[in-house]
């Protein structure tokens, strides 16, 4: 039986694909921080991890979780951008995600807590480069906090996932590269 | 001395390249009960800013269009909706995930209950994210995948998308083909491998 599956030196191709995806190496990022940023109804840089390295031809799934704070009793919320660069060329906007994700209701003080989750195509990059990403918040009106009052507990150690800090803001990237 | 294809079916713990995909020779748990993986990662996302009113029956809010997917997938799937109506009443929202297998008919993965937009005196802006693993284990060819989300409420009329401010980012494909100006909306993430047992 002839084989049709080929290991090449970038990785392993279905050549009788049809629907396959051939398949290099997955890769795992991760950051974190509980440092509290205080927000008003100007723009604040929030969570902005270092650049990472991110091999060729790759797709991404990048996760990022934060909380929202806001004691206000008026509408209060908590808007939030986001932005990537690539190779330190600047900033690229990904647009506003509204006040639909954050202690957003009016007569009652609200906390809650964002997912946002974006999927990258970088399959078009023919070298390895460099990737971080950056979130903004503000309010809708009043004041407001992602870091602080959300009470979050230590853990119980560092093994394996890095600190004993709480995950406030905690980053994951999953990625795979293709040959 | 006995063929190649001989040899594997023996039970030697070694990988080898088979016409369908890569047996894997060792493993354990699930990994051992599936060892033969038929394709990389697949990997799709779709986004639509298109605002859509919901009340007492289901209305599409979203669909996906086909996706080619290899034999026996393992798919993940991931959903964000924002959510807007300004009622004082409960509100609420259910969604139902959907999906059709070459052009087939549509069937249900169960709705969600009320988790999102349910909350008295309070006309809450929020969002509905939910998670569906799905398990093709039994289709043996290339196929095509097509979902969609349904949406209606508990009590008060409600929105997908409308007037939850939400503003569109750069358009800027230099180094990304998905171009995350849209990606803030509606969105349907869906991942995937093929993967059976050898």
């Amino acid at each position: 039986m002839p084989l049709s599956t080929t290991m090449g030196a970038d990785g392993i191709t279905f050549t009788d694909g049809g629907n396959r995806r051939s398949m290099a190496k997955p890769f795992f990022f991760r950051a974190s921080s509980n440092t509290n940023y205080q927000l008003s109804t100007s723009w604040t840089q929030g969570f902005s991890p270092a650049a990472f390295t991110v091999p060729k031809k790759s797709e991404l799934l990048v996760h990022f979780h934060y909380p929202i704070r806001n004691d206000s009793t008026s509408w209060g919320g908590g808007y939030s951008r986001m932005y990537y660069d690539v190779n330190n060329s600047g900033w690229i906007f990904c647009g506003d995600y509204g006040y639909c994700r954050g202690a957003m209701g009016t007569g009652k003080a609200m906390i809650s807590g964002c997912d946002w989750i974006n999927a990258f195509d970088f399959k078009g990059m023919t070298s390895d480069f460099t990737f971080k990403v950056r979130y903004d918040h503000r309010t809708h009106d009043g004041s407001a906090n992602t870091g602080s009052s959300h009470g979050y507990s230590n853990a119980d150690s560092t093994a394996y996932h890095g600190a004993t800090a709480p995950w406030v803001h905690y980053l994951t990237i999953q990625g795979w590269q293709y040959p | 001395m006995g063929s190649l294809f001989n040899y594997t079916r023996m039970a030697i713990p070694m990988s080898i390249l088979r016409a369908d995909g890569i047996e894997f020779g060792n493993g354990s748990g699930l990994s051992s009960n599936q060892p033969l993986q038929t394709s990389g990662w697949f990997h799709y996302r779709f986004s639509s800013s298109t605002g859509v009113n919901f009340g007492t029956n289901w209305v599409v809010g979203q669909t996906t269009g086909n996706m080619n997917l290899p034999p026996r997938a393992k798919v993940f799937i991931y959903t964000n909706t924002p959510l807007r109506g300004d009622s004082n009443e409960w509100g609420g929202h259910y969604e139902d995930l959907q999906y059709s297998l070459n052009d087939g008919g549509w069937t249900s993965v169960g709705r969600s209950g009320f988790v999102s937009r349910m909350m008295t005196g309070n006309q809450p802006i929020t969002c509905h994210t939910d998670f569906c693993v799905m398990d093709f284990s039994s289709v043996d060819n290339n196929f095509t995948l097509n979902l969609r989300t349904l949406h209606r409420y508990y009590n008060a009329d409600g929105a997908v998308n409308t007037s939850t401010g939400i503003g569109g980012g750069d358009n800027n494909t230099t180094y990304d083909a998905n171009n995350q100006n849209v990606s803030v909306w509606k969105q349907i993430i869906v991942m995937g491998y093929g993967q059976h047992t050898a």
